[in-house]
């Protein structure tokens, strides 16, 4: 059901993070959990500054977090 | 689904509210203001308990958009009722007039109330919120825009006859019923755009 080309490793980065909940993440970045559960489905493409802050919680770079789906597609 | 069907069932408890031949033991407004009190307290029950349980409850801006569909649908399906009912002569100091006015005036503060109720204090927006709420904005504007146009022409193109016998009464009601038309479109869309990226489970 993905739609959006822009895919993310939250979920994954999460539980690397001692099983972080969505909750504890959205409060951390300042957003909603809901929009973390769009963000994992893949329904939303946050904005520049969202996806920073994302990254930053997780002391990761924006890249590492986010992906081009083509890219991915092509690098498998 | 949902969205048509919370609509449909407040723009019901709107129409009987404002139905003539229900003799309702309160005045009708109270009868809405406890409606609506109960289905806020029910839906901030059911939506706990799906917090808890399912983690599917919707978030605060969500939240607040359901409030608005369900107590703009009532109120809408209320005054339109009772202006079919009242005709288009309608004059300010009728009985009629007051009871309409009465009963919508009662009906905003138990909306208020409800709103209270389903309120959290941990108010929070976000980008997405604000994202959604645009789109649905747009459209808004371009509903009332349409509907404002249909009216200036309606208008302008009715016999003088027919035109003498609307009074203002009357036509005020109609503007605001173009407002309330467009802040229903932009409720829906809100709730679309929610449904549309809400996810089919959360972790």
């Amino acid at each position: 059901m993905n739609t959006l080309p822009i895919g993310n490793q939250l979920r994954r980065l999460r539980f690397d993070h001692d099983e972080m909940t969505q909750d504890a993440l959205a409060k951390a970045c300042g957003i909603t959990r809901q929009t973390i559960i769009a963000l994992e489905a893949g329904r939303y493409a946050p904005s520049l500054e969202l996806a920073f802050r994302l990254a930053r919680v997780f002391g990761k770079r924006v890249d590492e977090v986010f992906f081009w789906r083509e890219e991915a597609n092509a690098s498998d | 689904m949902r969205i048509a069907l919370v609509m449909l069932l407040s723009a019901a408890v709107g129409v009987l509210l404002a139905a003539p031949w229900i003799d309702w033991p309160l005045h009708e407004g109270y009868v809405g203001v406890i409606l609506m009190i109960g289905a806020a307290l029910l839906l901030r029950r059911y939506w706990q308990r799906g917090a808890e349980t399912r983690g599917d409850e919707p978030g605060e801006p969500e939240r607040e958009v359901w409030h608005g569909l369900a107590s703009t649908s009532l109120i809408g399906a209320q005054v339109t009722t009772a202006l079919l009912l009242a005709g288009p002569g309608l004059s300010l100091h009728s009985p009629a007039a007051h009871r309409l006015g009465i009963t919508a005036w009662t009906l905003v503060a138990g909306a208020v109330i409800s709103w209270y109720i389903l309120h959290r204090s941990e108010v929070q927006r976000d980008e997405r919120d604000r994202a959604i709420a645009a789109n649905a904005d747009k459209a808004a504007h371009t509903v009332l825009a349409v509907l404002i146009v249909i009216l200036a022409v309606s208008l302008g193109f009715n016999p003088q006859q027919r035109l003498q016998a609307m009074s203002h009464v009357f036509l005020g009601h109609v503007l605001l019923l173009t407002l309330i038309a467009a802040s229903l479109v932009r409720h829906v869309l809100q709730l679309h755009g929610y449904r549309r990226d809400a996810a089919d489970h959360a972790g």
